[in-house]
């Protein structure tokens, strides 16, 4: 068996993922494919077992009407059922369409609307709830089918199918009649390339959100191009802890798991995952940013709490990792006795740390969506993970450009992914042609034609550069790039990121096209500013007071002070230079619109919706009353007012020395 | 897992008029002070009762009696048809009457884990040789427990603090815990003392959830002293009032709630 599994590692002749599960199936028959931690215990799934699971519920779809085309919404966490309900639809191909699962009831049914969703694959009664609730406006619903009983006992059955009982039934018809499971697998010979293999809806961070289709031999080729150049295979494990409506879940865990075999690991629930991960120590890994930085605020917080001589040892060593880590990562040549140092600090340091966040095992990890602070980035990859930055989009089914071993940066994302041809327009646009490269989107012939150029690119939106090496450096959204009113250049973005960078801001926002200067909005880290209020006596009951504090605009105003500094010495950014800024009196917060929901700013909306703050930055008042909507967790609506304080920046408070929450 | 078919088995619930509990005349006494003076009400198998009333009135007094803290001085208490002068707690708790109370009584330093394998003590079956060595049918015995104690910890949805010290954590958590550790003895009968005290209104919300599906998919029956009027009147089949010792209304909420005595007792009345 192990002589097979090296020959066929990549089997080439499958163009659909039914396929590549098949020969999965055959090839690594008792490799374990998947794992779900349930009522304390890791439970695991080889291939050939996953294989006759999903074959079943495909059944289960089939017996309820799907067919040829249908389209199978996918609502749920990161569990087993909700891959397999993928793969079942495959199989029958059918179209999966993953929905987020922390979708309000309405953007749940636009999606499931706008996609004429026949058959529902849900998680829980949660989900259940929300598409009953929306059922009169659904009529294309036909069944929904659960994974969790829990509480559904008693709701009317003739709509509601559960998953398992369904499988099971199944199994049992294939035992007594083993004809009906080999028409099943010849559905799988019967699959083509051209089949859509799975429809994505964006986020939406630009408006309503769209269902991008993608092919199954070209979802195959992709994954197959990034599977091979990290060199993926079937002893990697991934933990899927990303929404998997999210095209990195879907390419990294699902697509990239079926070409090379990896175990895909499902975390207990959403707020284990830091255990799980641990647990598992996967050996491939994606997280955004913010999730190294939330890591990163906690460990220093922890760190502040150890003993004095642990908290010497921890300082020392980090010294030294800065010093060498990355030089030793990117197999630079370094001097014997500074590698003996990184070896004592590996034990000592780096190693329990690594332990501690999950990340003992990592041969590959990556990081994109949003910029990434160079010393964040330094900090992992000093540790001697190999973090590295991708770009991507759905509409490529990911893979954009991707940065190689030992050709890591932290200011670009990476050269041109396998077989992925990139153009930079006359207009300063980014354009690709990939191997994975989406059909178009769905029901929206002028969005397409719109989005691909008529020689065959996609427009990305992003605007971006080439580096001297060839490496591409994104600078903002194409679209939001503006000019100040004296023509200097307006990167809202490139400044948001900058200010993002310092630990005690969550968010900006950054406003100034077409007006005389720039201006932010500033939310506060309340982890990392309620630990220094908490170590420095300032109490306070409510993120709103906290942001009010006349001590925590000081702190702001030496990190914008410290910004400005630094895009003051670029010479195509200093129109960047905040001259004034006021800090939110609440969190930006999707269920409010103000963010998406993979967290991105909606610039635009949020410009609105506080729009006498903004008039505020502008006509030198000091002070602005605002009263905002808000929606609660239970769904309740409120309203929150406040008195916000907005900030001069002095242009001598550049040379002012810094201090920092940390 | 013999534990899940357990769980899954009980589905419906079902609300019968067969008498669970039946406590008739009681009366108690602390030296000259009477805490309940004669009062007299019944649990029926499946439902969830409440027992109301103002500070004071002898809800947890009540509760004490009934799994056998206290000993009332007059009157008797019917449980599964027998009926008891006296009753010590641990008989009570082997007879399937649990509680949770309403100052939270967890072991602080001990894990959520551990906390709720503490209410599976009474049906561990091996001896202390084998408990002391944790080997053999300790060790078997103790895999069977935690499972079932998975199966709690999953409905009440703590899987991410298992491993969590109780003292560390949260309040509206912590109650949480106390609740697991009291449905880990499976019990028929389950004693709630201000179950949502001190919560806010989400950890209110998870709470009665939580209640509702243990009275649905367990058939616990479930007496609960409660203030909170709204979650009373909307989890309750059945209330009963207290007013310094004595019963004053006996009802479903509605009823009770336009039962005058009940609104002079809590909204008083002018001399």
């Amino acid at each position: 068996m192990e002589s097979n599994q090296s020959e066929a590692r990549y089997a080439s002749h499958e163009n659909t993922f039914p396929k590549l599960l098949r020969a999965n199936a055959r090839m690594r028959s008792a490799r374990p494919a998947m794992r779900h931690k349930d009522r304390g215990y890791w439970r695991t799934w080889t291939w050939a077992e996953v294989y006759e699971n999903v074959l079943a519920l495909a059944h289960a779809f089939e017996t309820l009407g799907a067919g040829y085309g249908d389209k199978i919404a996918i609502v749920g966490g990161n569990r087993p059922l909700m891959y397999w309900s993928i793969s079942a639809a495959q199989i029958l191909r059918a179209v999966p369409v993953p929905v987020y699962a922390d979708a309000t009831p309405e953007e749940m049914a636009a999606v499931i609307d706008d996609a004429q969703i026949k058959i529902a694959a849900v998680h829980d009664q949660e989900q259940v709830d929300k598409l009953i609730g929306a059922a009169d406006r659904l009529p294309s619903v036909k069944y929904i089918v659960y994974d969790e009983e829990r509480g559904l006992v008693d709701y009317d059955h003739t709509q509601l199918k559960s998953m398992k009982a369904l499988m099971k039934e199944s199994k049992a018809l294939f035992a007594r009649d083993p004809s009906v499971r080999a028409r099943l697998v010849s559905s799988i010979e019967a699959g083509q390339g051209g089949d859509t293999s799975i429809m994505l809806y964006t986020s939406g961070t630009t408006g309503r959100s769209k269902g991008v289709i993608l092919s199954a031999e070209r979802s195959v080729a992709a994954a197959r191009d990034t599977a091979a150049f990290d060199r993926l295979n079937d002893r990697d494990e991934v933990l899927a802890y990303l929404p998997c409506a999210w095209v990195g879940d879907h390419y990294l865990n699902y697509a990239q798991a079926m070409v090379a075999g990896i175990c895909m690991a499902c975390p207990e629930s959403g707020e284990t995952v830091q255990q799980d991960l641990r647990e598992i120590g996967p050996t491939f890994y994606f997280a955004p940013p913010r999730v190294f930085e939330g890591l990163l605020t906690r460990v220093m917080i922890r760190m502040e709490d150890a003993s004095k001589l642990k908290q010497r040892m921890f300082h020392y060593y980090l010294g030294i990792a800065r010093k060498w880590g990355e030089k030793i990562l990117n197999r630079q040549n370094v001097p014997l006795l500074a590698r003996l140092q990184y070896a004592v600090g590996e034990m000592l340091v780096y190693g329990p740390l690594k332990n501690v966040l999950g990340f003992s095992r990592i041969r590959v990890a990556y990081t994109a969506g949003e910029a990434i602070g160079n010393d964040l980035f330094a900090f992992y990859r000093s540790l001697g993970i190999n973090l590295k930055q991708l770009y991507g989009q759905t509409e490529a089914f990911l893979y954009v450009t991707c940065q190689p071993d030992g050709a890591v940066r932290s200011d670009t994302v990476g050269p041109p992914a396998p077989n992925v041809t990139i153009r930079i327009s006359d207009d300063g646009e980014v354009q690709f042609k990939s191997p994975g490269q989406f059909i178009g989107y769905y029901n929206d012939p002028q969005k397409t034609a719109e989005t691909v150029t008529e020689d065959g690119f996609v427009r990305t939106g992003d605007a971006g550069i080439f580096d001297k090496d060839g490496q591409l450096r994104i600078i903002d959204r194409a679209k939001d790039v503006g000019k100040l009113k004296d023509g200097r250049l307006f990167a809202p973005k490139y400044i948001e990121n900058k200010l993002k960078f310092f630990p005690n801001i969550k968010e900006a926002v950054a406003f100034g096209d077409g007006r005389e200067f720039t201006t932010a909005f500033i939310n506060i880290d309340l982890t990392a500013v309620g630990n220094w209020a908490e170590r420095n006596n300032i109490i306070y009951s409510s993120y709103q007071e906290l942001a009010a504090h006349p001590r925590v605009y000081d702190m702001i105003a030496r990190n914008v002070a410290e910004m400005n500094a630094a895009l003051a010495a670029e010479p195509m950014m200093s129109g960047g230079v905040i001259k004034r800024f006021l800090i939110l009196h609440k969190e930006l917060d999707a269920d409010d619109g103000e963010l998406t929901r993979t967290q991105k700013v909606r610039r635009g909306f949020v410009g609105e919706r506080y729009e006498p703050l903004v008039k505020a930055l502008y006509d030198g008042s000091h002070e602005a009353d605002i009263s905002t909507e808000v929606t609660f967790e239970d769904g309740r609506r409120g309203t929150i007012s406040a008195r916000v304080r907005v900030q001069d920046m002095q242009d001598e408070a550049t040379t002012r020395p810094l201090e920092t929450a940390a | 897992m013999s534990a899940t078919a357990a769980i899954n088995s009980a589905d419906t619930r079902a609300v019968t008029n067969e008498v669970l509990l039946a406590v008739e005349n009681v009366t108690l006494r602390f030296g000259g002070v009477t805490a309940i003076n004669g009062v007299s009400f019944d649990i029926r198998k499946g439902e969830i009762r409440a027992i109301i009333g103002p500070n004071g009135a002898g809800k947890t007094s009540m509760l004490n009696c009934i799994n056998g803290f206290y000993h009332p001085q007059e009157g008797r208490i019917t449980y599964k048809g027998e009926t008891r002068q006296r009753m010590r707690p641990h008989v009570a708790a082997s007879q399937g009457i649990a509680r949770t109370f309403q100052n939270v009584a967890l072991f602080n330093g001990m894990t959520t884990l551990d906390n709720i394998m503490t209410g599976r003590t009474l049906k561990m079956s091996a001896n202390i040789f084998w408990q002391m060595l944790r080997l053999g049918p300790a060790l078997a015995d103790e895999i069977k427990h935690r499972e079932y104690c998975e199966e709690i910890i999953d409905f009440l949805e703590i899987e991410a603090i298992r491993k969590t010290p109780v003292g560390r954590l949260p309040y509206g958590l912590q109650k949480r815990v106390e609740l697991a550790r009291a449905l880990a003895m499976q019990p028929d009968l389950l004693l709630l003392d201000e179950p949502m005290a001190g919560m806010n209104l989400e950890e209110k919300q998870d709470m009665c959830r939580f209640i509702i599906d243990v009275n649905k998919t367990f058939g616990t029956t479930i007496a609960l002293i409660e203030h909170d009027m709204g979650v009373v009147m909307d989890l309750s089949d059945r209330v009963v009032v207290l007013e310094y010792g004595r019963k004053i209304a006996d009802g479903t909420p509605d009823e009770v709630k336009s039962d005058q005595k009940v609104i002079d007792a809590y909204l008083g009345v002018s001399h």
